[in-house]
């Protein structure tokens, strides 16, 4: 039996449908830029059924998923480190935030030179401006609350090196900032990949299936592709929450 | 030449605009096997000098020596709570300090079987998280993790301060068998008078602003002690010699 939430968020959802649904019929919304929902779920039924959407999707989530995995894998250590490393902070506080504050679209031109008009600048888009979430995030969670402080002396007063005490105190505690920036990047990467796909000379993908969409102005379609983006943002965010809830919230 | 060497200690703490002397050249040596407590009152820096003796925190003047110097402490924080990872069971943050002592999973829980054995772990729900726990059962955890290592000092803050009757029995019996069995050396402290004087060899009483050690008694009443003896001749003439000096 689903629980009061779940039916709230399903009751939500119908009356978005029954919105949508009776909007055109009414006369309160132009066909041409809302078209009716069953024209759009037909659209959608013929893209389910061609091998090209899928491959779309296939493409998104991989350029997203690997600019993302990259972003953490670097993000991360890199984060812990300067939250924990007082001289490497103070060196490099003020040139992470000049980098960081550069918006990834300023940077654009400067991937396609480095990396071309391949899947890399891409790739690189979406790890730039992930990179510096997971940094951000790490490096607050690594410095720690003033909890931490009670934590940290402990684990020293118990014989801990410094490489236990990070072990065993600061990793642990820097995981629910790093959740957090998780999700954010998440949401990142899904936008950043689109906006590449769109205007960095894609073949492929559905930023570049929502522009050829836009050109030909074929609305229905451009709203499946516009719902497979929510749905596939929704996914991501449920999984994030799972992860928090499995491996940080519920110990603490 | 003591275990613990506590010589001339002074601690200021420095603030943005101004400074705080804690400690002035405060001076005493305890011997393994002996309990010594300190008493006095709220922030005269007892727990401060607590923090020195296991090397938390560096004197500001004075020297404090641990023979030998590798010793190892088991330390029950008087802000316990604080010192448990919520994210580790609490055996897991019992087990801890063994851990770093570089014991293997398998020796770490026998002995903590072993411990289990002789110290009643109180139903402290060993598979708990802490923030699942009572504030009792996470003291006697606390407990438990400082004097299940082979450490050959124990410094116990406030150590019955979430204690029931059971606890509070279970803890004395446990520091007396620390020193006795163990030669253990304890540096406690206390507020309670009557529980200063059923467990120390020693007290200290701390006092003054910045605190010195300003009294010293020395509690030779025959061991073991229980809470009976709170009703002795001895032990009530204490009790009245320390409330004259111990500032309320």
């Amino acid at each position: 039996m689903p629980s009061k939430r779940t039916a709230l968020a399903l009751t939500g959802l119908f009356a978005l449908f029954v919105l949508w649904a009776a909007l055109p019929v009414l006369g309160l919304s132009n066909p041409l830029y809302l078209p009716a929902i069953w024209k759009t779920a037909r659209a959608g039924a013929s893209l389910l059924r061609d091998g090209q959407y899928w491959s779309d999707v296939a493409v998104t989530l991989r350029r997203a998923g690997i600019g993302l995995t990259l972003s953490a894998a670097v993000g991360i250590p890199t984060g812990l480190m300067l939250g924990t490393v007082r001289w490497a902070y103070a060196l490099t506080t003020f040139p992470v935030d000049f980098v960081r504050s550069v918006p990834a679209a300023a940077v654009l031109p400067l991937f396609i030179v480095f990396f071309g008009l391949g899947d890399a600048s891409k790739i690189a888009v979406v790890f730039y401006g992930c990179v510096f979430v997971f940094v951000v995030g790490a490096m607050y969670g690594a410095r720690g609350g003033p909890e931490s402080a009670a934590r940290r002396e402990a684990v020293r007063a118990m014989g801990a090196s410094r490489i236990q005490t990070f072990v065993v105190v600061v990793v642990p505690e820097a995981l629910l900032s790093v959740a957090t920036s998780l999700r954010l990047a998440v949401s990142y990467a899904l936008v950043l990949v689109i906006f590449t796909e769109m205007f960095l000379g894609a073949d492929d993908g559905l930023g570049r299936r929502l522009i050829d969409c836009y050109l030909a102005l074929k609305i229905p379609e451009m709203y499946v592709y516009i719902v497979t983006l929510g749905l596939a943002g929704i996914t991501a965010n449920k999984l994030c929450e799972l992860l928090e809830t499995r491996y940080v919230s519920i110990r603490r | 030449m003591p275990m613990l060497t506590v010589d001339c200690v002074s601690k200021v703490f420095h603030g943005k605009n101004s400074a705080v002397e804690v400690l002035r050249c405060v001076t005493f040596g305890a011997e393994a096997g002996e309990v010594v407590v300190l008493l006095g009152p709220n922030g005269c820096g007892k727990t401060t000098l607590l923090n020195l003796a296991a090397g938390i925190d560096t004197p500001t003047s004075g020297l404090i020596g641990i023979r030998p110097p590798t010793a190892r402490y088991g330390y029950v924080f008087q802000n316990y709570t604080g010192s448990l990872l919520p994210w580790l069971t609490l055996e897991e943050n019992i087990l801890l300090p063994l851990k770093f002592e570089g014991l293997t999973s398998e020796q770490r829980r026998r002995r903590l079987a072993a411990f289990a054995e002789t110290y009643s772990l109180g139903g402290v729900p060993l598979s708990r998280y802490p923030s699942q726990a009572s504030g009792g059962q996470k003291q006697r955890a606390c407990i438990a993790r400082a004097v299940l290592t082979a450490s050959p000092l124990l410094l116990l803050d406030e150590p019955f301060s979430a204690l029931d009757h059971e606890g509070r029995e279970t803890t004395f019996a446990l520091i007396e068998e620390s020193r006795s069995r163990d030669n253990r050396l304890s540096v406690v402290v206390l507020h309670d008078l009557d529980d200063a004087i059923r467990i120390a060899d020693r007290i200290l009483v701390l006092d003054g602003k910045p605190a010195s050690i300003a009294h010293e008694f020395s509690v030779d009443l025959p061991r073991p002690r229980s809470g009976d003896d709170r009703v002795t001749t001895e032990f009530t003439s204490l009790r009245h010699a320390l409330m004259r000096v111990v500032p309320c």
